[in-house]
């Protein structure tokens, strides 16, 4: 009995220390085909899952994390009530302790990391660089200063930043083997449109710089077709301009070695390379591929002290979910 | 009874002391340690605490921000196995004000394109209009046979936007071949509420460049201001942003430019007011401005007259903190 006694407390003290040293993840999906995800909490949870994979279980390392699941509606622009002031005041609510559609809670915690995928970063770039009075947005449809005085940062995976060259080749009636990428995106709705690669709907245009440290990392692996219709390296759905949020042509052709560094973001302060995965854009976000990782420009990754050189392999084995839970 | 239990929880204790091991095993990281993530964005608020969030100060050598993010680029379309570039399409102006010209530019890649043609398409998917390319020297298309197509189109009056639309134009190359291009391009066509009236004026309030820019206001509206102020040799220097709700009239908007920035810079006035953004917003998308470059320069502003004192943003220090006590918790545990 008194060597269950001590067993129970060592376990109790391990996950009180990790607990508190956890931040409390709220995850903002992406790029929906219907309205699934905004009227029913399930499906924005399982947005994270495929079969036993579950990006969610592994970035938390197993829920030591506490963590909250955002849906909104994903078939409306960015900036839309239901996409942007949606997801602002569901962050409002997890930092004030309010539970999600599935009771999980940020109760306590006093850091909240978002991990957004696809359009989510362009929903938080609006938000985020439209969180101050002086901001061209400023909370335009929710509290977007108490997400930004809230928020420690920002995980983008695989993110819209610029758009994508698939709302393109879907909105523009292109070539028949870039409809591959109608798989994710179907048809030219209003948030596809104001996914596109052209000046006049990118987010940059309608915000300032995130009022929190974006840090970017994304995906290479092609998807059969759609690729062909993008632009340097992708996920098969967003290229690498815009996953690393780069300055310039949304269109410009990047691979893993020469992809915009910390200096040439789209905003002048607070995007910051990380790393890349070979994923595609689909299986980054539910755990189900753990492949090799590479340097990008200004990453995270040190190599035998020094930052390694871009575009080295640096993991051979790891997904984006298990790249999240060793940062914390 | 009590065997179970005492089973389950050496079990979960095993799990819980060997699972740690399992994934470092498995993920040897050199430099992508726990807490790595919370104290370098705690490093980069405290460094960006020392200005307001209304001014900060550029790094050397890069862009102006905010005449970048007013200038249009190319959207190149790619169609598989082709070459980078296979139909560029780009249009003369992010933006245009009610009454201008629509001016958009089209390059095939490769062969000869036979004929270019586009639709406007509104956000709700209807044709507004349709187009025909030329490269024959003509209005827009500054120069023959070299091989970019160019079209100008007016809007209708009917079209006249409360605040602005976005419009989509569908460009479709056509070839001796028989193959057929696609491209996708787009602008917003803007009613602002308010015009700049070319006065400026200039003055060192506590320590901070403030640049005041007249505007004429047509109709009540919130309306954004955005600048850069560079070096007189044309350096971007640092930037400025203020939003007000101003009603029918004349009116003055200020421009604080945060004085640290100057010293940081090292940079001795005067200054120029290398752009300017005027926005309408209350809406989306805002009505745009023409871009304003290079229309005012200050009086000579000694560096020792602005203030080189941190501002101290206590939301960004705050945000600091807990990122710090965060990075050392998980650093401390990761050690154990």
């Amino acid at each position: 009995m008194r060597r269950i006694l001590i067993a129970m407390s060592f376990m109790l003290a391990f996950s009180v220390t990790a607990a508190e040293a956890a931040p409390c993840f709220i995850f903002v999906h992406g790029k929906q085909t219907d309205t699934g995800t905004f009227t029913n909490w399930s499906n924005a949870r399982n947005y994270w899952k495929d079969g036993s994979r579950d990006f969610i279980g592994t970035a938390t390392k197993g829920f030591s994390a506490p963590y909250y699941v955002v849906g909104y509606n994903g078939t409306r622009a960015y900036w839309n009530s239901q996409a942007a002031g949606e997801v602002a005041n569901e962050i409002a609510n997890a930092v004030a302790g309010g539970a999600d559609g599935g009771g999980n809670t940020c109760a306590g915690a006093t850091s909240y990391w978002v991990v957004a995928h696809s359009m989510g970063n362009t929903v938080m770039d609006f938000i985020l660089g439209n969180a101050s009075p002086s901001d061209p947005n400023y909370n335009f449809n929710g509290p977007y200063n108490t997400v930004a005085a809230n928020v420690s940062l920002v995980v983008s995976v695989s993110g819209a930043h610029r758009g994508s060259e698939g709302a393109d080749a879907v909105c523009g009636s292109g070539f028949f083997l870039c409809n591959f990428i109608a798989f994710f995106i179907q048809d030219c709705d209003e948030a596809t449109s104001w996914l596109r690669s052209t000046d006049s709907v990118q987010v940059r245009g309608f915000s300032n710089a995130p009022a929190r440290a974006v840090y970017l990392t994304g995906g290479y692996e092609a998807i059969f077709g759609a690729s062909a219709c993008l632009s340097g390296e992708d996920d098969g759905v967003v290229q690498h301009a815009s996953q690393y949020a780069c300055s310039g042509s949304a269109t410009a052709s990047y691979n893993n070695d020469n992809v915009c560094g910390n200096n040439s973001k789209q905003e002048a302060s607070n995007f910051f390379n990380l790393d890349t995965a070979h994923e595609d854009h689909d299986d980054i976000r539910n755990d189900t591929d753990r492949d090799t990782r590479r340097m990008v420009p200004d990453g995270i990754w040190t190599c035998n002290g020094s930052p390694c050189s871009p575009g080295s392999q640096v993991q051979s084995s790891m997904s984006t979910a298990q790249f999240v839970a060793i940062l914390w | 009874m009590l065997k179970n239990t005492t089973r389950i929880v050496l079990a979960l204790v095993a799990v819980a002391l060997v699972l740690p091991a399992v994934a470092s095993a498995q993920i040897p990281i050199e430099n992508a340690e726990a807490g790595s993530l919370a104290a370098h964005a705690a490093q980069e608020y405290r460094k960006q605490a020392r200005y307001p969030a209304h001014s900060k100060v550029l790094p050397a050598g890069v862009e102006d921000p905010i005449r970048a993010k007013r200038t249009p680029t190319e959207v190149n379309a790619r169609v598989p196995q082709g070459e980078v570039g296979e139909l560029a399409v780009w249009s003369a102006k992010i933006s245009y004000e009610v009454g201008q010209p629509i001016e958009l530019f089209a390059r095939p890649g490769g062969s000869k394109a036979l004929a270019i043609t586009g639709e406007v398409v509104n956000g709700m998917g209807d044709q507004v209009a349709t187009l025909s390319f030329f490269d024959d020297g003509v209005g827009p298309d500054k120069v023959a046979e070299d091989g970019v197509f160019s079209a100008r189109m007016f809007m209708t009056k009917d079209r006249r936007p409360a605040l602005a639309d976005e419009y989509m134009v569908r460009v479709q190359a056509s070839f001796e071949n028989g193959e057929v291009r696609h491209a996708v391009s787009g602008y917003l066509y803007s009613r602002p509420h308010a015009r700049l009236t070319g006065n400026y004026r200039d003055r060192v309030v506590d320590g901070n460049l403030v640049i005041q820019a007249q505007v004429r206001v047509l109709e009540k509206a919130r309306f954004h201001l955005a600048g850069t102020v560079h070096s007189v040799d044309g350096e971007p220097i640092g930037t400025s942003q203020n939003a007000v709700v101003l009603d029918q009239g004349l009116h003055w908007i200020d421009l604080s430019f945060y004085g640290l920035m100057f010293h940081e810079r090292k940079a001795q006035g005067p200054y120029v007011l290398g752009s300017l953004a005027l926005s309408t917003t209350g809406g989306m998308p805002n009505a745009w401005s023409d871009l304003a470059e290079n229309v005012h320069t200050t009086r000579a502003v000694p560096l020792k007259s602005m203030t080189a004192r941190p501002a101290g943003d206590a939301d960004l220090l705050r945000a600091a903190e807990v990122l710090e006590a965060e990075a050392a918790r998980s650093r401390g545990l990761s050690k154990n």
